[in-house]
């Protein structure tokens, strides 16, 4: 039988998008629930002891919470694509004129 | 003239109503997620061990000096980087004294109230929002400018969260920015 891992869609603060989480849970008893994108790794601990529908209350407060978070790394990579497109448009010859018949003065 | 402006740290059981730490502690210069609940002891001798959390470190801000209004707070994690395994939580933004964090004896339990992610450095503008209020951070009256002299920010309480995959040895420091506006 195929072992597979359940997932869940949760928001993830890095991704900035709802994203497939394992869970486990940790050696305290928290559930620990991780993002599988690659190269993120980030994950959300939730407290032992508290109901489902706490959990995914959470979840949505901590989606509220993190929703729109600009990270420095996006202002860098922002600012590097400004100056590569400022300098593509100084490297673009300009258009030939279009040709235009000129009008027979009447 | 100016404000003046300093962060403190409330530590201890929570105690009275609305609630805040036992010990208040003023002009903090710097925050140490670790294995206790004070503002005294070296981060190196109560280190977290792996898969734990640090205990919450619950400081605010506090103005004084001359001022006509201090208005305009965020709150935010804005350089530095953590080691896989290792999960900066805070405050949700505060936008009315419903929505202020609300102080609980620190734990190394991993605080639900604490709803925002900040182990990324983000712009400041990104930034959790934060209000002010005349007596303490814990009080009722919260707003989002205040004339009153002095008056204090809601508590900006972090947590550390790690995993067993969280590396040995210190973390790189960190910057966390509190911005607002004065006149």
């Amino acid at each position: 039988m195929e072992n597979v891992q359940k997932t869940l869609q949760i928001f993830c603060a890095n991704c900035q998008n709802d994203v497939p989480h394992t869970g486990e849970v940790d050696l305290n008893g928290e559930l620990v629930f991780t993002c599988t994108t690659p190269d993120c790794g980030r994950f959300i601990k939730v407290p032992a002891g508290i109901s489902a529908e706490e959990i995914h209350a959470y979840f949505a407060a901590q989606r509220e919470s993190n929703v729109g978070q600009v990270s420095i790394a996006e202002s860098h990579a922002m600012l590097a694509k400004v100056f590569e497109s400022a300098d593509s448009a100084a490297n673009t010859e300009p258009a030939e004129p279009e040709a235009t018949a000129e009008q027979p003065a009447e | 003239m100016a404000a003046t402006f300093e962060f403190e740290e409330d530590n201890g059981a929570a105690s009275g109503s609305p609630a805040k730490g036992t010990t208040r502690t003023a002009a903090r210069t710097e925050a140490n997620w670790k294995n206790i609940d004070d503002s005294t002891t070296t981060y190196s001798s109560q280190p977290i061990t792996a898969g734990n959390n640090s205990y919450q470190k619950n400081q605010f801000g506090h103005f004084s000096g001359t001022f006509n209004q201090i208005s305009a707070g965020l709150f935010a994690h804005t350089a530095g980087s953590f080691p896989t395994g290792c999960t900066l939580k805070g405050v949700p933004t505060c936008s009315s004294d419903g929505t202020r964090y609300l102080y609980v004896t620190p734990s190394t339990s991993a605080d639900s109230n604490l709803t925002t992610d900040m182990t990324t450095a983000i712009a400041i503008g990104s930034g959790v929002g934060v209000f002010f209020g005349a007596t303490g951070p814990e009080a009722t009256g919260k707003a989002s400018s205040m004339t009153t002299n002095p008056c204090y920010t809601n508590f900006l309480t972090t947590q550390l969260q790690t995993t067993s995959s969280a590396p040995a040895g210190d973390i790189a420091s960190q910057t966390l920015t509190l911005q607002y506006n004065e006149n």
